[in-house]
């Protein structure tokens, strides 16, 4: 029996357990999309990289300046596979078989590293399958974001960190790198909460047991080399959501530095969730039901006969760790605690966990999946062989068979809707990729309004089958074109346009939807989509507001004016009548008070301007461009090079005039003059380069506009020409990204030359030994 | 301050004389301690957590009591969180018991570090 089924074995049966049961999850075609963040990438991995990753405008809304570029090595790995094997349902399965089977193997070859006994590695297999099945570890595959892949990557990664802890061997570093590269998503900015819930007290932990329990020393050389090349290899993403985090008044910076920010969305968070916070539940993980719980149970009780009987500074370690994390996972160890707890939120940055019940999940579940894995090692080393083997099997069955809803994958096909019945694994209507098609092939550039509307930011498509997706729009990341689908894409309008559309004042929403470059509404007119759904989601906050079923839907459309210019199936896309575009110049300048109260309540005033920009009082008392029209017949062309530049010739343009952008306002919008030959490429290389040595045009009149946009007051006389001009409009921060791409692919090359350095250096000492 | 330092090195000498007589009875008073705290007093008490679990420190500081100690009152206390989960679920007699086994824990495992 010890031959037949030696640790090596049962490793690879149950590697090959984890690698085919995803498989079974899903059937051929279908496929697990849905989500706050969505999994879109999964469905068109090209789209979704061109719309989302390659460009620092956000593709949905009012376009705010947001850098994704962390997605790029990911989606072009998940883009090669879809290239293989032409399916997403094939895509979606190996990558959970990845995570599944990659969890448990890296965290078996982790734990071994701890266990140099005998029975240790079948005490690290039994670890390795609790690590992946515990209730703490499958509560969220059902909404896995980017930084779910750390399922894997976590113990992974800690095992190549500590192999360079223990070796001082520099490979493992560069193993750490190249995987972090494909990966890069769970190490950029986005996932801040995962990289600092885990790396800190991992390499804690790993360091004091290499260095001061095992007393190995290694070179800081090695260690600081290995961060240089990191942040080189990483600099395409890190660079520009750095320089994002520093700029005022972006998200990101918002919400680390701003003090009320911080009250609101970290202390006030932090205490709203503190009630669902329980110790017992996270020590029994209860969620899986009893079996789970009498299992939790029986291996507590075996850590704590392991510390009686055993007096082991690796197995105190891994217990500190262990009750450190418990201790961040529930923040509910005494009062005092808690409030400690409570203060560290106001320490800048620190709001990331104010999701804490979720963000150290997985820390907790390595900690106590090590912490089992010792404490077994230390019982079956008194055991017999062949008794060590029976208990290997029966116990890591018996956690496989307390995971059942996992297993079995409900969890990753749970229902959303009770009536009518509808899940969140999709077969694609094809009625709706035909529209997304159309929608992608629109000439122009204007922005589209999704209805029905939701509460945040979703979109709603069933599938062929029971499925349905709710999740990021498919019309701005798939399609390319921006959508205002939800109360918070709206920003900042969004209570205002709640108000309005309750009034009916079809007036001023043409007028907003005229500021807004919205010229098409998107209609899913199927009545199971919105009429009578139970749970009302997403819809139950703006229902009140909005028209209450689809016919009604219908009336609402039609009173906005919408002309019908596609329909197949439930899907019709209407195009408004024609207002202001993407670019245009302002006729009329309406000045409107800057008070709190009359928030663009400007715009129910004026609703028949033709080509209107409005403009606060305040901005005008400092700029002359509010006196300031133009009357003359300007011809205007803009050609889209990408979401971050833009080519514009005007012509009969003699006197100043208003540009106004519909683009929400940032800084690093700026304009540049260009007299090169017109060159289409995607990124427009040669344009950008041009502008690099040029000095920026009218960044002094560049102001705010419409309560979101971008407006400059151009004078051609600055330019020199007139009559005829070219200019460019640049998002300046899409600089940041060519720049540190450059570094990284620099990066990148240096790192393959020590791995060819190093292979062809113990290709030459095996030649000298042979000789 | 001299005089302040000798004063409650004479109170700490009398009450350490006291209970290296009374050894059953400090035990015994903080499992009674633990007992109360999570069957009888409805509310969770920093103050009375904090007064047992120095009571039982520096109990084990005068009896030399090994981390075993520490660890057999774990295992009970596990027991207990075990049978008040199945009985009651996450209440607040379950929650008191599991912060009391944390606490206990991480008694037990400095003092095996230190030994």
């Amino acid at each position: 029996m010890e031959k037949l089924l030696s640790s090596k074995i049962l490793v690879i049966i149950t590697s090959i357990f984890f690698v085919v049961l995803p498989f079974f999850w899903l059937h051929p075609g279908q496929m697990d999309l849905g989500g706050d963040s969505s999994r879109l990438y999964f469905y068109e991995p090209l789209s979704y990289l061109k719309n989302f990753g390659l460009f620092a405008v956000f593709p949905q809304g009012i376009g705010e300046v947001s850098p994704n570029f962390f997605i790029i090595p990911y989606v072009l790995l998940l883009y090669g596979l879809k290239y293989i094997f032409h399916s997403s349902y094939i895509v979606i399965s190996l990558i959970n078989s990845l995570k599944l089977a990659g969890g448990f193997l890296a965290m078996y070859l982790l734990i071994s590293e701890f266990l140099k006994v005998k029975g240790g590695q079948y005490a690290a297999i039994v670890a390795s399958i609790f690590y992946v099945c515990m209730s703490t570890m499958t509560g969220n595959w059902d909404k896995a974001i980017f930084s779910h892949n750390q399922v894997f990557l976590n113990p992974l990664m800690a095992f190549f960190i500590v192999k360079f802890f223990l070796t001082n061997q520099f490979k493992y570093i560069i193993f750490f790198l190249l995987i972090s590269l494909f990966f890069s998503p769970n190490f950029g900015l986005t996932s801040a909460p995962a990289i600092f819930s885990f790396y800190p007290l991992v390499i804690t932990f790993l360091a004091i047991y290499a260095f001061f329990l095992s007393k190995k020393i290694v070179s800081i050389k090695k260690i600081l080399s290995g961060g240089i090349l990191f942040f080189g290899l990483h600099a395409f993403h890190l660079l520009p959501q750095l320089v994002s985090i520093f700029d005022s008044g972006s998200f990101a910076n918002t919400r680390i530095f701003d003090k009320a920010n911080i009250v609101q969305e970290g202390v006030r968070y932090f205490i709203a969730i503190l009630p669902i916070s329980k110790v017992s539940e996270k020590i029994l993980l209860s969620s899986n039901g009893m079996f789970s719980i009498i299992i939790s149970f029986i291996f507590l009780f075996i850590i704590l006969i392991t510390f009686i009987k055993r007096n082991n500074k690796a197995l105190l370690l891994t217990g500190i760790f262990f009750l450190l994390t418990l201790f961040l996972l529930t923040a509910k160890i005494t009062n005092v605690a808690t409030i400690f707890y409570q203060s560290l939120f106001y320490i800048p940055g620190f709001s990331m966990f104010r999701n804490f019940i979720g963000q150290w999940l997985f820390v907790f579940s390595f900690f106590y999946a090590l912490l089992i894995g010792q404490s077994l090692a230390f019982i079956f080393e008194k055991l017999r062989k062949n008794l060590i083997i029976v208990l290997t099997i029966i116990i890591g069955v018996s956690i496989i068979i307390s995971a059942s809803d996992f297993i079995g994958g409900k969890i990753t096909n749970h229902k959303i809707w009770e009536k009518p019945e509808r899940r969140i694994v999709l077969n694609m209507d094809q009625n709706f990729e035909n529209a997304l098609h159309f929608i992608e092939a629109l000439p122009d550039d204007n922005k589209f309004l999704t209805l029905p509307f939701t509460d945040a930011f979703y979109q709603v498509v069933p599938g062929k089958n029971d499925g349905l997706y709710i999740g990021s729009s498919m019309i701005s990341f798939i399609a390319g074109k921006k959508d205002f689908g939800g109360y918070q894409v709206i920003s900042p309008f969004s209570d205002f346009f709640l108000s309005i559309v309750k009034e009916k004042d079809y007036a001023t929403i043409r007028t907003l939807f005229n500021i807004l470059d919205i010229h098409y509404v998107f209609h899913n007119s199927n009545p199971a989509i919105y009429d009578h759904i139970i749970p009302d989601v997403p819809y139950q906050y703006v229902r009140q507001f909005f028209p209450a079923n689809q016919k009604e839907y219908k009336e609402f459309i039609a009173n906005l004016g919408g002309e019908e210019i596609y329909t197949k199936g439930p899907y019709q896309i209407y195009r408004l009548n024609d207002g202001v575009s993407h670019f245009y110049i302002a006729k009329s300048v309406i000045i409107y008070p800057q008070k709190q109260t009359e928030k663009y309540l400007f715009l129910k005033s004026h609703t028949n301007e033709y080509n209107p920009v409005f403009i606060d009082s305040i901005t005008c008392k400092t700029n002359k461009i509010c006196n300031s029209t133009n009357d003359e017949k300007i011809e205007m062309r803009v050609k889209k090079i990408n979401p971050t530049l833009y080519k514009i010739t005007f012509q009969n343009s003699n006197n100043p005039f208003l540009l106004v952008f519909s683009e929400a306002y940032h800084k690093d919008w700026k304009i540049y003059s260009n007299s090169i030959e017109d060159s289409f490429d995607l990124f427009g290389f040669k344009e950008i380069f041009s502008n690099v040595l040029k000095k920026d045009l009218f960044s002094k009149s560049h102001i705010e506009v419409n309560g979101y946009s971008n407006g400059w007051y151009i004078n051609p006389q600055q330019i020199g020409n007139t009559d005829q001009f070219t200019v460019y409009v640049e998002m300046t921060q899409q600089r940041i990204f060519y720049v540190s791409s450059i570094i990284s692919i620099f990066t990148l090359c240096c790192i393959l030359a020590i791995i060819i350095t190093a292979i062809f250096r113990r290709k030459n000492v095996a030649g000298i030994i042979g000789k | 301050m001299k005089n302040m330092f000798k004063k409650i090195r004479k109170i700490v000498y009398m009450i350490s004389t006291i209970m290296e007589k009374n050894k059953s009875s400090v035990l015994l008073l903080v499992f009674i301690g633990i007992i109360s705290d999570i069957f009888f007093i409805s509310k969770s008490s920093d103050l009375l957590i904090f007064s047992i679990l120095a009571l039982y420190i520096f109990s084990s500081l005068i009896y030399k009591l090994k981390s075993k100690i520490a660890y057999f009152t774990c295992l009970l206390l596990l027991s207990l969180l075990f049978v008040l989960f199945l009985l009651s679920g996450p209440s607040d007699k379950t929650e008191k018991t599991a912060v009391w086994l944390v606490l206990f824990m991480l008694v037990g495992i400095i003092q095996q570090w230190r030994e």
